[in-house]
């Protein structure tokens, strides 16, 4: 066959499959905003149940930690209370936001949903930095991460994915994690079943006992991950050890960026009147990373408040391996201590930013 | 692996590339063979052996035929011995346990005590369609329709081949092997009708299917909880979703085979527009039906031994067609309402028919509704889990009456409406050859818009095809 022959064949079987696909892009992301904007807020397990809770009560809390699985199971809101009084500032009525998993994008919008309960109550906002974004297709894909890939946060995970401290060809898989859970959401892939054909049994959703103000001692409800956490954690002491040799080790990936990403949310709630705070927890999985950003950030902006307790030398005593229930997450003596700490800190902080600003203490 | 899943539109992408960039016609039959056992396998590998052991038996069945002259006792001999084989392998995976627990159960009842003998094994996706195949290759060869393959790789890839490897259509070996003779050509692929036709196959499985299910589920594992015109929209939407399932899937085999040059009968053709319940059988999984009346009717006798003969053979194949969809007696059942039905209407066309003038249009709406109503019956026993099960939901469905007060959360009856009223549409104005002769551009548009919309009513979860278990 000639080469235009060749062309002339292949334009005729290309074009329509480019048109094919373009209609299908068109159509299939239409109908699938559409679909959306009538679709309601899914279920996500711990999320759910404790934005309902403090919905219900935001008039009581003046104080909000928000984070990840670090801020559920490290932050005792009693102990908490207890130690900003023992410190001097009034008691507070700390509520803990801490979700599983918590990425940019969500921490975005969790803390929408928190300023637009919270308004008139709300003093404090300690934030922890969110963790990196989707890690397998699986967590771009599942139902929460659906919902959190609406074109409306694109621009928030781009810039958690830009600033988070890591090499470029993690930046490039969690791009491609990104586009996959984008365009799986934009193919709108059983949204209109959901929509048109309900559950005739709906799951029961997520309950949790909110007696704690949203904290939950590790290990007091147990689960298959749960269990096999612990295992490893008690059958391989070294991996601690081992843990515990990164902090201060050298590293490539520049935390820079991540401390400015940091700032600007920390400004942009400061500049609604609020009182705010960065916590960096203990966390011997992430020695090589986070106190370095806690560190950047204090170089950087100064005047913001960092409790920044990933640091061994500093805290010794939050780093003995008998606190700890996992290799990331203290059991319930652990917290305890933390939130003692945490608390006499940021009394201590916001004690210092009172003396030029007027919401730090009631 | 199913046809509406991410990793099958990966392997068929993989093999069609394959077939069609080889031009030799031997090594596509090598690649398709050798395609359709990891197609198999990833159901599970261990049934490899299985299948490859039905494929050496019709290959030496075959073999005999062709080394012993017709009429040979040998070679009659040889065809006894090789459906023997494959119905015992069926017997054995398929009904040991219950002709087992059966006959401990008669025992009982007789004063007897039987102690239960039951196997524990598991039933091998696809074993009554591709024994059924094996069959056909057998007795055809035995026949004389079509010449024994000297190729191993030949039977093997009949057997195997993996569009209708699992739930049909049943080929006949004479349709099918003087296909695989000659190198397909891709100029003979009509594409956008195969494309067309899988669309048309994946709507109704996945997105009509798969979305009724959950509510027939629920119906039919509590009836008594729901309320009369539920259980009968129940059973209604039952019927919707086993032909749309099954017709889904025969739909999507046809055009995958298509796409990879081969032909495959047509397996469903409206069954549910059916005016008489013959009519339904003509309509309604063709390829068994047929494979039915030719292997098996017609040997019996057929309608050539007097009317009482027939109707013993009539119901007979039914009974065992019943059998052949699984090991219970509901599927008895449903074969026996189903040959009951053909009789009766036997009867009524030799006693009345004849004798009253021809009602026209209505006569056809009437009968229609009938079969629509007796065919609906016979589905609850093929659905329920157990005999009173079926029979409690029967009654409701015979009666209209029921204690419960349920609902689903949805209209189901105008579900049901639009759902019939788009089949008798799609039926009466051909909008598979309206798609399929659509300007190639237009047809891209289209196709990619019902692709789109389509994709949004796929429900999320695993829904295995419900002819799997057959």
């Amino acid at each position: 066959m000639s080469e235009r022959g060749i062309m002339s064949r292949l334009r005729v079987t290309l074009v329509p499959c480019v048109i094919g696909a373009a209609t299908f892009a068109l159509v299939a992301s239409g109908f699938s905003l559409a679909l959306r904007r009538a679709a309601p807020v899914p279920d996500m397990n711990v999320l759910s149940p404790k934005l309902a809770a403090y919905r219900d009560h935001a008039a009581d809390y003046d104080t909000v930690f928000i984070g990840t699985s670090r801020t559920f199971y490290h932050i005792v809101p009693d102990e908490v209370e207890t130690a900003m009084q023992a410190e001097g500032c009034q008691r507070p009525n700390v509520f803990n936001f801490g979700v599983f998993g918590l990425t940019g994008a969500e921490q975005d919008w969790l803390l929408d949903q928190v300023l637009a309960a919270g308004q008139g109550a709300l003093r404090t906002v300690v934030m922890e930095d969110p963790l990196p974004e989707a890690r397998s297709l699986d967590d771009a894909t599942n139902e929460r991460a659906r919902f959190f890939h609406a074109p409306s946060d694109y621009s928030a995970t781009l810039n958690s994915i830009s600033s988070f401290p890591e090499s470029a060809p993690k930046k490039v898989f969690r791009l491609g994690m990104f586009g996959a859970g984008a365009a799986y959401d934009l193919s709108g892939v059983g949204r209109a079943a959901e929509f048109f054909f309900p559950a005739p049994v709906k799951p029961a959703p997520y309950e949790m006992d909110m007696s704690s103000d949203g904290f939950e001692i590790l290990g007091s409800i147990s689960s298959p991950d749960i269990e096999a956490r612990r295992k490893d954690f008690v059958d391989h002491p070294e991996k601690y050890d081992e843990a515990l040799t990164r902090y201060g080790a050298a590293s490539d990936e520049a935390v820079e960026a991540r401390a400015v990403y940091l700032e600007t949310r920390l400004r942009r709630l400061q500049a609604q009147g609020l009182n705010v705070a960065l916590f960096v927890s203990p966390d011997p999985e992430e020695l090589d990373r986070t106190p370095r950003v806690g560190l950047e950030l204090a170089r950087i902006a100064p005047d913001l408040s960092v409790l920044n307790f990933n640091r061994p030398d500093v805290y010794p005593d939050l780093f003995g391996r008998n606190l700890w229930f996992d290799h990331s997450h203290y059991g319930e003596e652990g917290a305890r201590k933390l939130s003692r700490l945490a608390g006499a800190e940021l009394c201590r902080d916001l004690k210092q930013s009172d003396a030029g600003g007027q919401h730090a203490v009631r | 692996m199913l046809f509406v899943e991410p990793r099958f539109f990966l392997f068929f992408a993989v093999v069609f590339g394959l077939v069609w960039i080889l031009r030799n016609n031997l090594w596509r039959k090598r690649v398709l063979t050798l395609a359709s056992y990891v197609f198999y396998g990833a159901w599970d590998w261990r049934f490899l052996g299985l299948i490859l052991l039905i494929t050496v038996i019709s290959y030496l069945v075959g073999a005999a035929a062709s080394r012993y002259p017709a009429g040979d006792r040998t070679r009659k001999l040889a065809l006894t011995a090789g459906i023997v084989a494959s119905l015992a392998l069926l017997g054995v995976f398929k009904y040991f346990n219950f002709f087992a627990d059966s006959f401990v159960d008669f025992a009982g009842m007789m004063g007897f005590s039987a102690g239960s003998v039951t196997l524990n094994l598991v039933l091998p996706v696809g074993i009554s369609f591709y024994t059924f195949q094996a069959i056909s290759y057998m007795v055809d060869v035995h026949r004389g329709d079509i010449g024994a393959r000297r190729s191993f790789l030949d039977v093997a890839f009949y057997i195997a081949f993996f569009p209708q490897l699992v739930a049909g259509p049943i080929v006949r070996a004479s349709e099918f092997i003087p296909q695989m003779d000659t190198a397909r050509k891709w100029a003979d692929v009509s594409v956008r009708a195969c494309l067309t036709l899988f669309l048309i196959g994946f709507i109704k499985k996945a997105c009509i299917s798969d979305n009724i299910a959950q509510y027939v589920d629920v119906i039919f594992a509590d009836p008594s909880s729901f309320a009369a015109s539920q259980v009968v929209a129940g059973v209604l939407l039952y019927g919707i979703q086993i032909y749309c399932d099954f017709s889904g899937y025969s739909d999507m085999a046809i055009a995958c085979a298509g796409l990879l040059g081969y032909k495959f009968p047509a397996n469903f053709d409206s069954p549910y527009l059916s005016a008489n319940i013959q009519d339904f059988w003509r309509r309604w999984h063709i390829s068994l039906s047929s494979w039915l009346r030719d292997y098996l009717y017609i040997p019996l006798g057929g309608n050539r031994r007097g009317n009482g003969r027939r109707d013993v053979n009539l119901m007979t194949t039914m009974v065992l067609g019943g059998l052949w969809h699984g090991a219970s007696f509901n599927f008895v059942i449903w074969g026996f309402l189903h040959g009951i039905a053909l009789i009766v209407q036997r009867f009524w066309h030799q006693l009345v028919a004849r004798r009253v003038p021809a009602m026209g249009l209505l006569g056809g709406f009437i009968g229609g509704a009938v079969t629509f109503y007796w065919v609906n019956l016979a589905w609850i026993f093929f659905r329920a889990a157990d005999l009173g099960e079926a029979l409690s939901i029967s009654q409701t469905y015979l009666t209209w009456s029921s204690a419960g007060q349920n609902v689903l959360p949805i209209a189901v009856w105008p579900l049901l409406a639009c759902v019939g009223l788009a089949h008798w549409l799609s039926h009466r104005f051909g909008a598979q050859e309206m798609i399929e002769r659509l300007a190639p551009n237009r047809f891209a548009v289209t196709y990619g818009a019902i692709v789109a919309i389509a994709i949004a009513f796929v429900p999320l979860g695993y829904r295995p095809f419900i002819y799997f278990q057959f």
